[in-house]
């Protein structure tokens, strides 16, 4: 008889989410499906409300990366206005953006994903996590306290709190910097900088570790999208939208305005999360990651001198491999700390002009940045007063959906053997899920927890064993 | 250094008292030269074991469920590095901590024992709206008052005799 495993929730990740697995009559994976189970439906509410409501609106998507949501919106808000903001203004954006993917990736690193690297995807549950890591190497712990301690406090800096900051609005930021701020900041860059190296070293130390999860989590060929810009170089904040392979070789790339012309998006009757495609591939062929490891593949070189070696050697790793996503994510953090550096010593950083002011000049506007976990897209349609018509958001976790999926079947399929579930095979189905630091709380706009829940069903649908925690 | 944390969401009903009181602490004490750090938060998270670990002294102020609305009660905590293992759960400790594993990660990282008292007030309404019941509104001088006088007792006993 053919039976179901479910994982309800999955853990260690941001949101609410449940994985099955279905087996067949002797006991082979045949299906596997990751299901995010809330929403709250951000699209269909803001309708009516006037568009310059929505960073702060939009912000509110989430706890953890509200910083992306405004950056987002607050382009598309640039876009209905027709207007270019300072170049001060954007550069202090591009800080706030920067610090938001450090403390986001400190917190996927160091508090969900290093117990398994440090303790082992077997070690005993009621050890793999943050106090578990504290207990067996506090210095790690530390600095990941130390990191996202960091990022948050850049964000705190320039927009006056951590979470939910008003600060960047329609046409630029309501506040310039001061040099007393920008001073605050440079002078913590030496001490993070070398934390993400030793970091670096201590991950090139230990990954080999996990060859056998390299080879199964998620490892395969598909399209990566990320920013480009015409250097080529690492893109966090503005750009075209560039689909390409594991080498960096173009596909396709197209300004934003253009997005629907590339991405078409899939409902599935069993997920909140959307479904984005490659469209020219089609639904579900057009299989695309996005992220950390996304933007490493496309881009040539990082610009920053620490990343670009960094970069050197993470060439030579299995880049079709969504393990790898924690190497890239570490590099992310180093380049990150490096570009905050460069900018802060931009000779206008200082400007006080950093703000523009224009009335909607556009009935459709579109808006793109790069989020810790990859592209983040904005479109709102407005009416002639202004209000809000329509909103579509593609979020990155959303445009790894059917990556994520792909990873759960090719993991199930690998370590599940037989009938019983050990908790190394649940933990491995989760780990999957986890390198790609899925939020669901944005991708669904939902709020969320992180419960895990596996159902084992029969081919009828009936569940045999089930394990929730 | 004295450290007060308020901790909860100010748009749950009573359950941003936490956050108001410590910044109303803060306002008073904004003009006063004390080696004192006030934090309102909307809930505890491993980066606070931080600035925790360089503190002789902190103070929590949270909401509690449970109780006659508007009740204040204080405890004095005894920092143990042994985890409560009821709280030790797959998948928790990632977000967000209690006072008690708080100190736990604090001693683990940093080798610290802070002097840790939590005060809490009963909550009668936690639902959406940014404003207190009467209850708690009511509450709110005797437990600034309580709060107002246990900093300058900590504060005395650290001075230099």
């Amino acid at each position: 008889m053919s039976r179901q495993i479910l994982i309800d929730p999955v853990t260690r990740i941001e949101g609410h989410s449940k994985i099955t697995i279905q087996l067949d009559d002797d006991g082979r994976v045949q299906d596997a499906h990751f299901h995010v189970t809330q929403m709250r439906g951000f699209e269909k509410f803001v309708e009516g409300r006037p568009f310059q409501e929505m960073p702060s609106l939009m912000g509110r998507i989430c706890g953890i990366c509200p910083v992306s949501h405004l950056m987002a919106s607050a382009k598309t808000c640039d876009a209905l206005m027709r207007v270019k903001i300072p170049r001060p203004a954007a550069e202090l954006r591009q800080i706030m953006n920067l610090a938001q993917v450090i403390q986001s990736h400190a917190l996927s690193f160091f508090y969900l994903s290093s117990p398994d690297l440090l303790l082992g995807m077997d070690a005993d549950p009621a050890q793999r996590h943050l106090f578990g890591v504290a207990q067996v190497d506090p210095a790690l712990a530390r600095d990941g306290v130390r990191m996202r301690q960091f990022g948050q406090q850049i964000i705190e800096l320039l927009g006056g709190k951590r979470i939910h900051p008003g600060w960047v609005v329609p046409g630029g930021v309501n506040e310039p910097l001061s040099a007393e701020k920008r001073d605050i900041m440079l002078a913590q860059i030496p001490g993070v900088l070398e934390i993400a190296l030793r970091t670096l070293r201590w991950y090139k130390g230990i990954y080999s570790r996990f060859d056998e999860e390299i080879a199964t989590f998620s490892n395969f060929k598909s399209l990566f999208l990320g920013l480009s810009n015409e250097d080529d170089t690492l893109e966090m904040y503005d750009g075209k939208l560039r689909f390409g392979d594991v080498d960096g070789n173009i596909v396709a790339e197209v300004d934003p305005d253009d997005y629907e012309t590339v991405i078409g998006e899939a409902v599935e009757r069993d997920s909140y999360l959307k479904s984005p495609y490659f469209k020219p591939l089609g639904y579900p062929d057009g299989v695309y990651r996005v992220g950390p490891l996304a933007r490493l593949n496309l881009a040539k070189r990082c610009g920053t001198p620490l990343a670009d070696e960094e970069l050197e050697e993470f060439r030579k790793v299995d880049r079709n491999s969504s393990f790898h996503y924690h190497y890239a994510r570490l590099i992310d953090i180093l380049y990150g700390i490096e570009k905050i550096q460069q900018l802060l010593n931009e000779k206008d950083i200082l400007d006080t002009r950093v703000r523009v002011f224009a009335a909607p000049n556009r009935h459709h506007g579109i808006g793109v940045s790069e989020a810790p976990r990859g592209t983040l897209l904005h479109h709102y349609e407005i009416d002639d007063n202004g209000l809000m018509v329509r909103a579509n958001l593609i979020i990155a976790t959303g445009n790894n959906n059917l990556a994520m999926n792909r990873g759960v079947l090719q993991v199930a399929q690998h370590y599940i053997k037989g009938p019983e579930i050990t908790d190394g095979m649940l933990n491995r189905v989760e780990a999957v899920i986890r390198a790609f630091d899925p939020c669901l709380s944005c991708s669904t706009h939902a709020i969320g927890q992180m419960p895990l829940h596996i159902q084992l069903l029969a081919p009828d649908g009936v569940v045999v064993d089930e394990v929730k925690r | 250094m004295f450290l007060v944390i308020g901790y909860g969401n100010s748009l749950c009903g009573d359950d941003g008292v936490g956050p108001f009181v410590v910044e109303q602490l803060a306002s008073a004490e904004g003009e006063k030269d004390r080696d004192v750090q006030f934090l309102a938060v909307h809930q505890l998270t491993p980066e606070l074991a931080e600035p925790v670990s360089r503190a002789d002294t902190v103070i929590f102020v949270d909401a509690a469920c449970g109780g006659a609305p508007g009740t204040i009660s204080s405890y004095k905590f005894m920092p143990s590095a042994k985890i409560p293992e009821t709280i030790i759960m797959p998948g928790a400790l990632t977000h967000h901590l209690d006072v008690r594993l708080l100190l736990s990660y604090v001693h683990y990282l940093y080798g610290q024992r802070p002097t840790t008292y939590l005060y809490t007030i009963a909550a009668e309404n936690l639902g959406l709206g940014d404003s207190f019941s009467p209850a708690v509104e009511q509450a709110l001088p005797s437990l600034l008052g309580r709060l107002k006088a246990r900093m300058t007792k900590c504060m005395n006993l650290a001075l230099p005799k």
